[in-house]
C-alpha cells in the first residue's frame, strides 16, 4: 500500500508565512495588546525604578494575549483547509507558517526593548532600588529583553501549542489564566523556591521585596539574566517542536531527535540560568524609597 | 429545561473554571498585596466562562425550532446561576483577602458576568452562532492585561487596590456597566421591548419562534 502525504515547498510556505503574519497584525487582540503597550510606554518610566518594571505590560499585552491570538489563528487555519475540502497542505508547513507570523509580536517586542533602554538612560533608577552594588546596567538590558521581547514570542509559540495539543473548548483561556497564576506565584515570595524559580518562563530578578525592619527594601534575587535569555530562546524552540510534532502525516522521528535535543539544551541553559550570576540573594545598602 | 442546559452548556469547562477561581482568590487571600491581580483575573474568568455558556454551535438547527432565543438563553443560564454561585461561595470564603471590600469584589464578579452574557446573547441574537469563540478569550484576556498592567487605575479604577483605593468610583462603575448590561439583555429578550426592524434579526429564525 502507498502513502502519499502532502508537501510543500518553499514559495508556497513563503507565501502563507505572510499570509498568517498579515493575520495575526490584524487580529483585534493583538491590536488591543499594542495599543496598551504604547498607552503604557506614553505615560513615562516610573520615578524610581525607570522602565525596569513596565517589562509586565508586553509579557501581558503582547505575550498572554498572543498566547489567545495563536489559539484563533491555528483554529482559522484549521478552519480554511478544512473547508478546502482535500488537505492541500500539511499541518506541519501551516504550523510553522503560524511560528513565523510571531514576527509581528516580536517586532513590537524590539520596540518595546528600544523604548525602555532609552527610558532607563533618560531616567535612571534611583540608586536605592536596582540594580546596585556589583550587577551593572547589563543584568537590566538582559532581564529587559528577557521579560519584555523574549515573552511576546513565548505567549504565541505556547499558543500554538495549546491549539495543537488541546483542542478543548476554554482550553486557551483556562491555560493563560494558569499560567499568570503559575508565573505570579514563582516570583520569588515563596523563599525556598527562589533558586528554582528560573525554571520558569517569566520571572523577575529583583524588587522591593523587603527585608526584616524594612518592608520596602530593594532585593536582587539569584540566577543570570543573559543565561535566562538563552534558556527562554530555548523554550520557544522546545515550543514549536512540540507543536510540530502533532502532525502524524509525517515522519515524527527526526522531530522527536530534535526535541530532545532542544529539552537536553533547555535544561542546561536553566542549570545555567540557576548557577552563574549572583548567587545569594543581595540586599541593597540604602533604605527602599516610598513605593 | 434543565435537561436542555445539561446537555448544552460546556460543564466541563465551567467546573474546571470555578474550581480555579477559588484557587486564585485562595492565594490572594494568602498574600493580597502581592497576587492582587489575581482578583482581577478571576473576575475576568467568571465573565469569560458566563460568556462560552451561551455558544450555539448548532445554532442553524436550533434557530428554526420552536423553542426561541429567549428560552434557550433563560436554560443555559443556570450555568452562570451556579458559576455565580460558587463565586460568592469563594468571596465569602476567602473574604479577609479584599481589604474590607469582599462585597464590592462579589459585585464586580456578578456584573462583569451578566455583562457578558448580555453581550453574547445580543450577537447571538444578531445570528453569531458561537460569539463565545471570541469573546471568551478577548475578555479573560483583556482582563489579565488590565489587572497586570494597571495602566489606569486611577481614572477607570476596574480593581481597586489596597484598602485606600477608589473604591466608591469603581462600584459606580460596575454598578453602570450592570445597568447596561441589564437594559441589553432585556432588550434582545423580552420581545416587547422594542419595535422589531424587518430587516435586521436572526436570518436563520423560524417567524414567530422568539
Amino acid at each position: 500500500m502507498t502513502h502519499t502525504t502532502p508537501t510543500a515547498d518553499t514559495g508556497t510556505f513563503t507565501v502563507l508565512a505572510r499570509r498568517e503574519m498579515v493575520h495575526y497584525a490584524k487580529h483585534p487582540l493583538f491590536l488591543v495588546g499594542l495599543a496598551l503597550t504604547v498607552l503604557v510606554c506614553a505615560m513615562g518610566p516610573d520615578k524610581n525604578s525607570s522602565s525596569q518594571f513596565h517589562v509586565i505590560v508586553p509579557g501581558a499585552a503582547l505575550g498572554v494575549l498572543g498566547l489567545l491570538v495563536m489559539i484563533s489563528l491555528v483554529r482559522r487555519s484549521d478552519r480554511a483547509f478544512e473547508a478546502a475540502g482535500t488537505v492541500v497542505l500539511p499541518e506541519r508547513t501551516r504550523t510553522l507558517a503560524l511560528a513565523s507570523a510571531t514576527v509581528v509580536p516580536f517586532t513590537a517586542g524590539i520596540a518595546f526593548f528600544g523604548w525602555a533602554i532609552w527610558a532607563y538612560h533618560d531616567q535612571p533608577p534611583l540608586p536605592s532600588t536596582m540594580p546596585f552594588g556589583d550587577v551593572g546596567d547589563t543584568w537590566a538590558y538582559a532581564i529587559m529583553f528577557a521579560l519584555g521581547t523574549l515573552s511576546t514570542v513565548g505567549g504565541p509559540v505556547l499558543g500554538l501549542v495549546v491549539a495543537r495539543w488541546l483542542p478543548f473548548r476554554g482550553a486557551g483561556i483556562l491555560v493563560a489564566v494558569a499560567l499568570v497564576l503559575v508565573t505570579i506565584v514563582m516570583q520569588g515570595l515563596v523563599e525556598p523556591l527562589r533558586f528554582v524559580r528560573v525554571f520558569m518562563p517569566w520571572t523577575y530578578f529583583g524588587g522591593p521585596l523587603g527585608v526584616e525592619g524594612d518592608p520596602e527594601r530593594w532585593v536582587i534575587m539569584t540566577g543570570s539574566p543573559v543565561w535566562y535569555c538563552l534558556y527562554v530562546v530555548a523554550l520557544c524552540l522546545v515550543g514549536v517542536l512540540l507543536a510540530v510534532l502533532h502532525d502524524r502525516e509525517q515522519a515524527r522521528t527526526p522531530v522527536l531527535r530534535a526535541l530532545a535535543v532542544a529539552v537536553a539544551v533547555a535544561l542546561v541553559l536553566g542549570v545555567l540560568t540557576m548557577t552563574q550570576g549572583v548567587q545569594a540573594t543581595m540586599v541593597n545598602p540604602l533604605p527602599g524609597p516610598p513605593l | 429545561m434543565f435537561e436542555h442546559a445539561a446537555r448544552s452548556v460546556p460543564w466541563g469547562l465551567v467546573a474546571t473554571a470555578a474550581a480555579l477561581v477559588t484557587v486564585l482568590l485562595r492565594v490572594v487571600e494568602e498574600w493580597p498585596y502581592q497576587m492582587w491581580p489575581l482578583q482581577g483575573i478571576a473576575v475576568g474568568l467568571v465573565a469569560g466562562v458566563a460568556a462560552s455558556a451561551f455558544d450555539e454551535p448548532a445554532a442553524a438547527v436550533v434557530d428554526t425550532l420552536p423553542r426561541s432565543l429567549r428560552w434557550r438563553t433563560v436554560a443555559r443560564s443556570a450555568a452562570v446561576v451556579l458559576l455565580l454561585g460558587w463565586w460568592l461561595l469563594s468571596v465569602w470564603w476567602t473574604r479577609t483577602a479584599y481589604f474590607g471590600h469582599a462585597e464590592a469584589v462579589a459585585w464586580q464578579g456578578c456584573v462583569a458576568a451578566l455583562a457578558a452574557t448580555a453581550y453574547v446573547t445580543w450577537l447571538r441574537d444578531r445570528g453569531r452562532a458561537t460569539p463565545a469563540a471570541a469573546v471568551s478569550p478577548a475578555v479573560v484576556g483583556v482582563t489579565i492585561s488590565l489587572a497586570l498592567a494597571r495602566p489606569l487605575d486611577e481614572s477607570v479604577p476596574l480593581f481597586p487596590y489596597t484598602a485606600g483605593g477608589p473604591w466608591a468610583s469603581s462600584q459606580l462603575l460596575w454598578s453602570t456597566v450592570g445597568v447596561l448590561a441589564l437594559v441589553t439583555l432585556t432588550w434582545v429578550l423580552v420581545p416587547d421591548a422594542r419595535i422589531k426592524s424587518p430587516c435586521r434579526g436572526r436570518p436563520l429564525s423560524a417567524p414567530g419562534s422568539r
